[in-house]
């Protein structure tokens, strides 16, 4: 029997090519893209799960309840002594995920990123060993474990274990580095990503708390035995550090993240830069499911559409003896079978897109359709069980009607399903024009992050590492401003854009003692501000010669100079502290103000604007350099650039980059999840013209009779188009009605997470409106036209 | 006696007035005959064979077919009285556009749980019949009006039915194509004592009947 109905099914999809190409479209279209955004999301979803012991790993989180902030980083040997007295910790692992090259063949260095771990590492990860027995540490030099990628790349045909290779670093002369073993390149979903480790043996001060101060260079990891429970392990923790610590200023709090959690829950942790963003999976799943909805509702739609050519079908065949549950059967399977068509097609699809998604999101999805059996199975049990949930509304209508209502002449369906048809087309465009408002002012909030004016220019700025350019450094900036191209160049302590300065520091608030306020500062030459191209408001800039000219003069010269601490505050700064007159000791801040520069916002556009104080380095020896290049500079500058640099640093690596590619690098999160909003937007906007399409379909064709008799009576096409689209339109008003309350609510919340942001106008509503009634009345226009320009004989004739 | 009709009445109500389709219908009916209704549009001929066919329901009167009292039956009762006992044809024919000849054939046999091979063995019988082996496979599209009448009278035989109800066979087809099947409802009344009931226009192909029924406005105006 079940042969039978796919046998019918199939016929009846192949008779009707239109109807089901565009049943088979609109299923297609929302199943890939409902794929494709399940493969994203799992794929998040499962960073470190692979892990052995994962469930027992914990990082430790520390909170600085004065200033409110949360880091993965607390003194390195809380973990060593905590352990000797709670044998809850079975053990741990202090890491720390960085950079650095190496020379692994003679041509040249690599910059990889590495995990740098204590031995115990062994213990709490299992890593896959191919080659070596890295787990034993070898004495002499640090050892480095590389994955089979590097291997791949640098020792194709030998055996690297034994080797010893040399780092090239900017801050340390270079070291050697016995490689030990090789091990399996690890999956993209960890927040161990990473090329190679290095293990060292740390030095016994790594061990012992001390009360005066403790370094915090690494992140810990805890492996907690089977039975220990981690808040009360935190709480242990918490009391034992105060107990050990007694008399200390710290005020900080300890707790303990599952590791299960560290890539997609740690927000609050700002310095952390492998991370996802919770929020913009429930976006992302959320356009899933919206899609899916409107997909499902389409195929509704258009199939109730046809309930009139299917009337008599099921009228025959009730008369030859069919009961209605046998019907009801048959047009289930029919769905089923539509939607296992277009799950194929999805396949096809999802193979050509995958490879697209994951260049677009920058790494490869390491769980997907392709590769992990169990997400085969559960999408085929899904689209079963979505199919008959589907199907089930288009199988009551279709198998309802009576026979000799059908089957006698002059029959005529009776058109009561239309109100759930209308409900559906209701809120199919409530969710298209809230998708499409919520796009439109997504772009527009991202368009005023990427264009707000900073304060300094970005453009053509860039920034060279951090180098130790020692009594060389003036020479050094004569070189590369004889490049012509280059036209500013200035060294300072500030790591821009990444960081708000060379550090902050708290004070108290000139204008209420009570209140504390965060101060910036950054230290550079005395060509920074020009570099940056800060505005100068009032007074001098540090370059100014009676502030003790060029940064190499002796310090004679400064000692003679009147103005020992000159500062470059900003606008606020200058408000905040009521600096009204300049070249005065200011006793806050314990500097002479020069100058008054516009505000400018040295932190990214995510954190609020803070007051901020250039001060004057007059040996600026090391740090980052910044260079300002005339626009249109080309690689061919950079490569001189570089070329003077290994002329004057030949040990050194270079590593230079654009700040305005590092400001870009704060948003990149948002701007990717802006294109896939885009994008799936567009296909929902698509997804719902079929629906309404069907729709339409279904009224133009009962009402065929109706609008011949009235071209009988006169009515010109204007007229019927009016006629047709009139209710439509309607509808389609009423769903923008209801959708704008909750897009405005979404937006709202959403903008509220952004301290520089657009205010939410009506405008984009009303645009974001008028764009859906358009496209639904082009939509329209297709089937209400020709009907409208049909000769009413015809139809009248057939009656 | 096949089927006794007692008393039927069938209204609508439109607007606050009572209109009669069927007005005290009357009427018993013979296993082996073949009756024609007649009379003109509206007067509840097609209504009547609905009834008969136990596809429309009426609203007062009793019906017995076979004996059992139709109007007291339960719907699952009443559909399996007519799966075994009654075949229909239409004016449009009716058939399925997308199955074949044989399949359209064979469609009641499965929805009445026929054994795979007995279907078989059926429809082919049936397609020797009526001569239209070489169609089997073609679609009712394929076929010409008359052809598809043929294979709907068929189908309406294939489960051997003890009553043919039959609403204007002939409507569409031309006078040739309508003369052959009526002389084929005439053998199956004839030979396989298959009682009829058609609704004609035609009084020559009422002529094909044992007995005319007259309609006029939902009443028997003679026998």
């Amino acid at each position: 029997m079940i042969k039978n109905y796919l046998k019918i099914a199939w016929r009846n999809l192949w008779k009707r090519k239109t109807h089901s190409l565009i049943c088979i479209i609109g299923l297609s279209l929302g199943l890939t893209s409902c794929l494709l955004i399940a493969t994203v999301v799992l794929n998040e979803l499962s960073y470190d799960r692979n892990w052995s012991k994962s469930n027992r790993i914990y990082r430790l989180i520390t909170t600085d309840k004065n200033f409110n902030t949360k880091t993965a980083y607390a003194p390195v040997p809380i973990a060593p002594e905590f352990k000797q007295d709670f044998p809850e910790l079975e053990n741990y692992c202090r890491m720390v995920s960085q950079e650095g090259a190496f020379k692994f063949n003679k041509t040249g260095e690599t910059s990889i990123t590495y995990l740098n771990a204590e031995e115990t590492v062994w213990d709490l990860l299992n890593f896959k060993v191919l080659n070596g027995n890295p787990s034993v540490y070898k004495e002499g030099y640090p050892n480095l474990i590389i994955t089979q990628k590097l291997k791949e790349q640098f020792f194709p045909n030998t055996d690297p274990v034994g080797q010893v290779i040399k780092s090239v670093s900017n801050y340390e002369t270079a070291k050697n580095y016995l490689i030990t073993g090789v091990i399996e390149t690890l999956p993209t979903n960890s927040f161990f990503q990473s090329e190679a480790i290095v293990v060292e043996k740390l030095n016994p001060g790594n061990n012992v708390l001390n009360p005066r101060g403790a370094s915090t260079w690494a992140q810990q990891f805890f492996l907690l035995r089977h039975d220990a429970s981690p808040t009360q392990v935190a709480k242990q923790l918490n009391t034992w550090f105060y107990q050990k610590m007694k008399g200390t200023s710290w005020n900080l709090e300890f707790s303990l993240q599952p590791l299960q959690e560290v890539y997609l829950k740690s927000e609050a942790i700002t310095s952390q830069k492998t991370k996802g963003n919770l929020m913009h999976l429930q976006v992302l799943s959320g356009i899933a499911i919206l899609l899916l909805l409107i997909a499902c509702i389409n195929y509704v739609n258009l199939t109730t559409a046809r309930i009139d050519v299917r009337a008599k079908e099921t009228g025959v065949r009730k008369i030859l003896g069919a009961d209605r549950k046998v019907l009801f059967v048959q047009y289930l399977c029919e769905s089923v079978l539509f939607f296992f068509i277009s799950f194929c097609a999805s396949l096809v699809l999802y193979l050509f897109l995958l490879p697209i998604v994951e260049s677009f999101i920058g790494h490869p999805l390491s769980m997907n359709l392709l590769n992990h059996a169990p997400s085969v199975y559960t999408s085929v049990i899904a689209l079963f069980l979505l199919s008959v949930i589907t199907g089930i509304y288009p199988a009551i209508l279709l198998s309802k009607p009576d026979p000799h209502v059908t089957v006698s002449k002059g029959h005529e369906v009776k058109r009561r399903n239309v109100v759930f048809q209308k409900t559906l087309v209701i809120l199919q465009f409530a969710i298209t024009s809230g998708v499409l408002i919520a796009s439109l002012t997504v772009h527009e909030q991202m368009n005023y992050l990427f264009g707000k004016d900073l304060g300094y220019e970005a453009e053509n700025l860039v920034r060279l590492d951090y180098t130790e350019y020692g009594s060389k450094a003036a020479f050094f900036k004569n070189e590369l401003l004889r490049i012509p191209e280059v036209e500013q160049v200035s060294i300072s302590r500030w790591y821009l854009p990444e960081n708000g300065g060379t550090g902050s520091m708290e004070m108290e608030d000139p204008m209420n003692s009570n209140n504390k306020v965060k101060v910036w500062f950054i230290n550079g030459d005395k060509d920074l501000s020009k570099t940056l191209r800060l505005h100068l408001v009032q007074g001098r800039n540090l370059d100014d010669p009676s502030l003790g000219g060029p940064s190499n003069t002796s310090e004679n010269d400064t000692v003679a100079n009147p103005i020992a601490n000159p500062i470059l505050i900003t606008q606020s700064t200058a408000k905040r502290f009521g600096i009204a007159e300049l070249n005065k000791p200011n006793k806050h801040l314990d500097a002479i103000p020069v100058g008054i520069v516009k505000d400018f916002h040295n932190q990214s556009l995510r954190s609020p604007m803070l007051p901020t104080v250039i001060s004057l380095s007059k040996d600026a020896h090391s740090g980052y350099l910044l260079m300002r290049l005339s626009s249109g500079a080309s690689t061919r500058v950079i490569n001189k650039v570089k070329a003077a640099y290994q002329e004057f640093y030949p040990n050194n690596s270079f590593n230079l980059s654009w700040v305005k590619d590092g400001l870009e690098k704060e948003f990149r999160a948002e701007a990717k999840l802006q294109t896939f909003i885009q994008v799936f937007g567009g296909i929902i906007i698509l997804l719902s013209c079929l629906g309404l399409f069907g729709l339409i379909m279904y009224m133009v064709q009962h009402r065929v009779k109706e609008i011949s008799v009235r071209k009988v009576l006169g009515a010109s096409v204007t007229q019927i188009l009016v006629l047709l689209s009139k209710e439509a339109i309607l509808l389609i008003i009423l769903a923008v009605l209801v959708a704008v309350p909750v897009v405005w609510y979404g937006l709202d919340q959403w903008l509220r997470g952004y301290v520089y942001r657009i205010d939410l106008s009506g405008k984009v509503f009303v645009i974001g409106s008028l764009i859906i009634v358009c496209i639904a009345m082009i939509t329209m226009s297709f089937l209400t036209l020709k009907a409208a320009l049909e000769k009413p004989s015809q139809n009248l004739r057939t009656e | 006696m096949l089927i006794e009709l007692k008393n039927i009445f069938k209204w609508v109500n439109s607007g606050g007035n009572r209109f009669f389709l069927l007005k005290d219908i009357n009427l018993k009916i013979e296993q082996g005959a073949f009756i024609s209704v007649m009379g003109p549009s509206g007067s509840g001929k097609s209504t009547l064979l609905n009834i008969l066919g136990m596809l429309d329901t009426f609203d007062e009167g009793d019906y017995y077919f076979n004996g059992q009292p139709v109007h007291q039956l339960k719907e699952k009762y009443r559909s399996r009285l007519y799966k075994e006992h009654i075949g229909f044809v239409f004016q449009a024919y009716h058939l399925i556009d997308e199955l074949t000849v044989y399949e359209n054939i064979e469609t009641p046999l499965l929805y009445k749980k026929v054994s795979s091979p007995e279907r078989k063995a059926l429809v082919s019988d049936m397609l020797d019949r009526f001569n239209i082996v070489g169609k089997k496979d073609l679609f009712p599209a394929q076929l010409s009006g008359g052809q598809q009448q043929l294979v709907g009278v068929a189908r309406a035989l294939i489960s051997k039915p003890k009553l043919l109800l039959a609403d204007e066979p002939t409507g569409n087809l031309n006078s040739k194509q309508g003369a052959e099947i009526m002389e084929l409802f005439k053998r199956l009344n004839q030979e396989d004592g298959v009682t009829v009931v058609q609704v004609t226009h035609s009084e020559k192909n009422a002529a094909y009947g044992s007995q005319i029924l007259e309609l006029l406005d939902g009443r028997i105006i003679s026998k």
